[in-house]
């Protein structure tokens, strides 16, 4: 059995608590973040930790190592179980770490989450087409653009694509 | 695509009204025998609105978390509900989960309804919720269920010793389980290979 971290070199992960986090929660869904398509359109701020397993959502707090104030927040949502799919949703919430590869950190701690943990087969998630940063972290890390949902005009983002992209279980094996 | 998962020859996999079935699985309750081969808990007759409050609230717990689906099995001939049957306990990372399967009257048992009721169910298990494994559990002295299911494919994995004490003796608790390859490979197969045909 392989040790599972949910520590990456400049971030770890800390499950998001419904009751003692409602702060945090709150603050961060009044941020306008990077990656909002998907997020706004599913929803995922409902973390489920009073059930015994992830239902269809599970959330994490991101902090930098060593640091207790968190500095955005992971999830998973949208969780489809039968056919162990999902969508990934990650959000460094304060701009001081948009420098520095915490993102592509905590997407790798994300992704062995949902892979070595979860067991799921494909992650999915959404960008808009003109976050050329983001979408290259997401191609080193494995993911393929699997479509554009086009005149995607949510957040004021008019004429703009936003893609799907997602990363199936081998491709990410393979670059482990 | 074509797959049919609820209708089978003679019954089928339907939902459970807690208004309307209430009082015939009310009933099933006053016969001990169907009590004690089904469950380890204290045998007791339930009324119509006792059965009627659990089963809301099992069904209100399966919405919430997800891990459990409950079918009443039906006639379809005159849609008489003659049992019930689930899946619960489901493990979804691990792709497991646990059946339950009762038929309510002694004179619909040994007419064949149960063993087309599991088959459906496995059906359901590894082709719907693409499970890997399923598993079973009944006590030493329901020696007809456990044949019943090693017919069907399950083999034994575990004997919780002298866990039920019923009529001044001990009995062990006997866990079976089916894996997906095996019910592909195993004593399903032809039904399996037919009805997916």
């Amino acid at each position: 059995m392989k040790h599972l971290q949910l520590k990456g070199e400049m971030v770890r992960l800390e499950a998001l608590n419904s009751d003692t986090d409602k702060e945090v929660i709150a603050r961060w869904s009044a941020i306008p973040g990077s990656w909002l398509l998907l997020d706004a359109l599913h929803g995922w701020h409902r973390p489920a930790t009073d059930s015994e397993q992830p239902v269809d959502s599970v959330g994490f707090r991101i902090h930098a190592l060593d640091e207790s104030d968190p500095i955005g927040h992971a999830g998973l949502f949208g969780i489809c179980w039968p056919h162990h799919e999902a969508w990934l949703v990650i959000e460094l919430d304060d701009r001081a770490y948009w420098e520095g590869h915490y993102g592509p950190d905590a997407l790798r701690v994300m992704l062995r989450y949902s892979f070595d943990e979860l067991g799921l087969r494909r992650v999915a998630i959404g960008v808009f087409d003109y976050d050329a940063r983001i979408m290259r972290a997401l191609e080193e890390a494995g993911f393929m653009i699997e479509g554009r949902m086009l005149d995607e005009s949510s957040h004021g983002a008019h004429g703009r694509a936003g893609l799907v992209m997602g990363i199936r279980r081998e491709a990410w094996s393979g670059i482990q | 695509m074509h797959i049919q998962l609820f209708e089978g020859e003679r019954i089928r996999l339907a939902p459970i009204d807690p208004e309307k079935d209430a009082e015939t699985i009310s009933k099933w309750t006053h016969d001990p025998e169907y009590l004690r081969l089904t469950d380890a808990e204290p045998a007791r007759p339930l009324s119509p609105v006792h059965v009627k409050k659990k089963l809301e609230e099992s069904a209100k717990k399966a919405e919430k978390d997800r891990n459990r689906f409950d079918f009443g099995v039906r006639l379809r001939a005159d849609d008489r509900l003659i049992g019930l049957a689930s899946i619960r306990w489901i493990q979804w990372t691990h792709g497991s989960g646990v059946i339950r399967l009762s038929i309510g009257r002694p004179e619909d048992r040994g007419q064949g309804y149960g063993s087309e009721a599991l088959k459906m169910l496995l059906r359901y298990a590894f082709d719907e919720l693409n499970l890997h494994r399923v598993g079973a559990d009944s006590f030493e002295y329901n020696a007809g269920a456990l044949r019943w299911l090693e017919r069907h494919g399950f083999a034994v994995e575990v004997r919780r010793r002298q866990a039920v004490n019923r009529d001044g003796r001990r009995w062990d608790v006997i866990m079976l389980g089916l894996l997906r390859d095996e019910i592909v490979m195993g004593a399903l197969r032809d039904d399996w290979l037919r009805a997916n045909r």
